[in-house]
């Protein structure tokens, strides 16, 4: 399988590849960073003193027969300079060394953008395909500027290369094999609606295999209704109630009035269990749903005409997780906020936020509910970028023996030349699993777009 | 394979970006010479001097378009000798427009996009509105559809911020998922993939966004601040939203590295054989998140219908003989 992609990719690319186009623009981003910080591992600390190095090229425009060619190349590589065990977030065996793609791909577009071809390492974000990160193919096309099709094979991204259909895969979609798509039709702002379909199989086992139908619906200018329903093909051979059997279902109703008045309202059902791969036995045992209901906001003080650039951010939710043997159980998610950006030199902020868990027992005894604190600001000037930022955490009950976690991040950046960056940053703090942690860091950023101009 | 799958995209890019001599754009502008309001208010017709744009199919950033006349009654009217006067302004040009296409339509009046025009010492260019084109063009449907590429060439170097529907502020990060399943070509239009992967690759990046940038504090990064401690807290809010990004072999992997494993130092609460039932039923994504081995997992051994073990199916299950026999995930007990 893996040969028989890799051979499609390069054939495919060929294929498409100019022979006298140009490439109109290329966006170069290179992040070259050193940390240092402790890791907490087989029962001691480490010291872990990684440097990466993540680089993205994205070229534009290029100019190919009855259409243009976009590359793109998203990489990172490590090296950690201390530890001889170093985590890397998702793969705990790859030594001192690791690196991976997150991104690599070709894509040609023709019949003035109508229609596309992907090929390579891509997320798909269409449809019921949950940002699905993929190694295959994805096709676009848009027919009469009224209906869309969009459609994509191959097999889930898995870390660092390992095997196809890992067990301990880190992809969500786990698996050998992927499809879905989605059929759509617009009509200008009024309606959008499309159905997609996602499968997935695991050396020809099921993984997932999901129908949804997704809505928005703009009557008025400043508002829209917005819905989304996914069913479980696999959930209704096994469980006999419509509600076990739908895995995600959202509506929102957004008020988008002005830049500094906006509000939403939202409703949204999962059952957890059925996000879990098919192939794993877990979710046999489950029959669990957690649904919300919650109003957000934002109000700044520019909406009254007041010369005052500090806006207001408001979010509430109440949960509810309903379980067989418990019952309906409710909690509760508020956060506020207020930013103060003075001008785009200046920003003060604060947060502040309540979580209470709707269940009462976890697996590790009694649950916590937390209350959270936040204070921040950026200032610039002179090509300098300084920035800090504090946060507090009180638990109701001890996590890790531990009733509060208090941590802060200070950066300072220099812009040595356009686009070319310095920055420094130091973090610590004392947190339920590290009485006390310093941390710091060095990178040089470089960010830069090139064109190469075409002549006729 | 790895390695090819590695470099042949890598050095495509390279081969067809780097080789073909791509260069900075900076380049001081050079002022405007022409004086078109003169030339207008003199009655000269614009195809005098722009003989070529009827044909012209496609902007162009050398000014071939502008071809003087060698000798022209019209210029002598005025002009003995005729002044020595070169184009030399040049810009990207923005859209992808056909002049050869929309002049015959228009009877060749220029002034119904150009209303504006460049006079001598002028650094930039006016170019026509946009409600020039969207007074024929009906452009509520393509805004819908996010169908701009046709027209602008591209969106990335205006520093445009979005508007109506497509506005980023307040929630937007809770609900820009939404947005995107319908019309992800309509992120594509400002935003690479390359953006959306700093967050949405969470399978092969090394690091969460708010350790690779700590200096973007007022960006709404999820796992911002100490997430470790708080992690279990989020997951039981809401289970389903870490599996939209993670599969739970990325929490075995960092719960392994901690001695958190399936068949490690239990760090269950005592009395958790008679307990844990209703807490796996309520949650059992947290379980998943160390024993989530396949077929090994450690439930069969209590739970298996051949060691006569407990039902452990919910009371609205019903799965089938049948299905025992062709599920893998079903033959582990049955």
């Amino acid at each position: 399988m893996r040969h028989r992609l890799g051979t499609a990719l390069v054939a495919a690319a060929a294929l498409l590849a100019p022979a006298t186009g140009r490439t109109s623009e290329l966006d170069v981003s290179s992040n070259t960073q050193l940390n240092a910080y402790q890791q907490w591992r087989n029962g001691a600390l480490n010291s872990t003193v990684p440097l990466y190095e993540f680089l993205s090229l994205s070229g534009r425009e290029i100019a190919i027969p009855g259409g243009d060619l976009q590359l793109v190349v998203d990489a990172w590589g490590g090296v950690d300079l201390a530890s001889p065990l170093p985590w890397w977030n998702g793969y705990q065996n790859s030594g001192n060394w690791s690196g991976d793609l997150n991104l690599a791909y070709v894509q040609g577009s023709w019949l003035g953008g109508d229609l596309k071809l992907k090929l390579g390492r891509m997320s798909v974000g269409y449809g019921n395909s949950r940002m699905l990160q993929l190694d295959g193919g994805s096709l676009s096309a848009r027919i009469a500027n009224l209906f869309t099709v969009d459609a994509y094979v191959g097999a889930p991204t898995i870390q660092r290369f390992m095997a196809y259909g890992n067990l301990y895969s880190a992809n969500p979609t786990v698996g050998n094999l992927a499809a879905g798509g989605r059929i759509g039709f617009a009509s200008g702002q009024l309606l959008n609606v499309g159905a997609s379909a996602g499968f997935a199989w695991d050396s020809g086992t099921a993984t997932r295999e999901d129908l949804a139908l997704d809505l928005k619906v703009s009557p008025l200018s400043w508002m829209y209704l917005m819905g989304y329903l996914d069913y479980s093909l696999f959930a209704e051979s096994y469980f006999s109630s419509f509600g076990s059997q739908v895995a995600e279902g959202t509506a929102s109703l957004v008020f988008p009035f002005t830049p500094h008045l906006q509000a939403t309202v939202d409703y949204s059902y999962t059952v957890p269990s059925l996000l879990l791969p098919y192939n794993s036995i877990l979710w046999v045992f489950s029959d669990s749903t957690r649904q919300y209901v919650g109003l957000s906001g934002r109000l700044g003080l520019e909406q009254f005409g007041l010369k005052v650039p500090v806006d207001f951010d408001l979010s509430y939710r109440r949960v509810f997780e309903n379980a067989v043997d418990d019952g309906t159980t409710a909690g509760n998610r508020v956060s506020l906020g207020a930013r103060w950006r003075a001008a785009s030199a200046f920003t003060l902020g604060a947060e502040g936020a309540w979580l209470e868990v709707p269940s009462a027992e976890t697996w590790t005894g009694a649950n916590s509910s937390y209350g959270f604190g936040r204070a921040y600001g950026t200032l610039s000037g002179y090509g300098v970028t300084g920035t800090l930022d504090f946060q507090g955490y009180w638990f109701t009950q001890p996590v890790n023996g531990q009733w509060s976690s208090l941590v802060g991040n200070a950066t300072l950046g220099y812009e040595v030349l356009s686009g070319l960056s310095v920055v420094g940053a130091v973090s610590g703090g004392a947190t339920p699993y590290y009485s006390s942690y310093f941390s710091g860091l060095v990178k040089i950023v470089y960010n830069q777009s090139y064109r190469s101009r075409e002549v006729y | 394979m790895k390695t090819r799958l590695v470099v042949a995209p890598l050095a495509l890019a390279l081969a067809a970006c780097v080789s073909q001599g791509s260069k900075p754009q900076a380049q001081a502008p050079v002022p405007y010479q022409f004086p078109h309001s003169t030339h207008l208010e003199a009655g000269v017709a614009c195809l005098q001097c722009h003989a070529a744009i009827p044909q012209s199919a496609k902007l162009r950033v050398d000014a071939v378009d502008v071809k003087l006349p060698e000798a022209s009654e019209v210029c002598a009217n005025c002009h003995n000798p005729l002044p020595a006067y070169t184009p030399v302004q040049r810009f990207e040009p923005a859209v992808h427009f056909d002049h050869a296409a929309h002049l015959p339509r228009l009877n060749n009046d220029c002034a119904r996009c150009h209303q504006k025009h460049t006079e001598k010492g002028d650094l930039a260019k006016p170019v026509p509105p946009m409600k020039a084109c969207t007074g024929c063009h009906v452009h509520a449907q393509d805004f819908a559809v996010g169908r701009c590429l046709p027209c602008h060439r591209d969106l990335r170097q205006y520093p445009l911020k979005p508007i109506a529907e497509y506005t980023h502020e307040a929630n937007f990060l809770e609900t820009h998922g939404q947005w995107a399943r319908q019309s992800v070509a309509t992120c594509a239009t400002c935003h690479d993939q390359t953006m959306c992967s700093h967050c949405h690759t969470a399978t092969t990046r090394p690091l969460p966004p708010d350790v690779e940038f700590p200096e973007k504090v007022t960006a709404g990064f999820i796992h911002r601040g100490d997430w470790i401690s708080r992690h279990a807290l989020e997951q039981q809010s809401d289970p389903a939203s870490c599996l939209k990004c993670h599969g739970a072999g990325y929490c075995q992997s960092c719960h392994t590295f901690q001695g958190l494993q399936a068949n490690g130092p239990t760090p269950h609460p005592a009395g958790w054989v008679s307990t844990h039932g209703p807490i796996a039923r309520g949650n059992i994504v947290s379980c998943a998140a160390c024993h989530n081995q396949g077929a090994n997992l450690n439930c069969p051994t209590c739970h298996s219908a051949t060691g006569g073990g407990v039902n452990p199916h919910p009371p609205n299950w019903k799965g089938t003989v049948a299905q025992q026999s062709s599920n893998p995930v079903c033959r582990a007990c049955h």
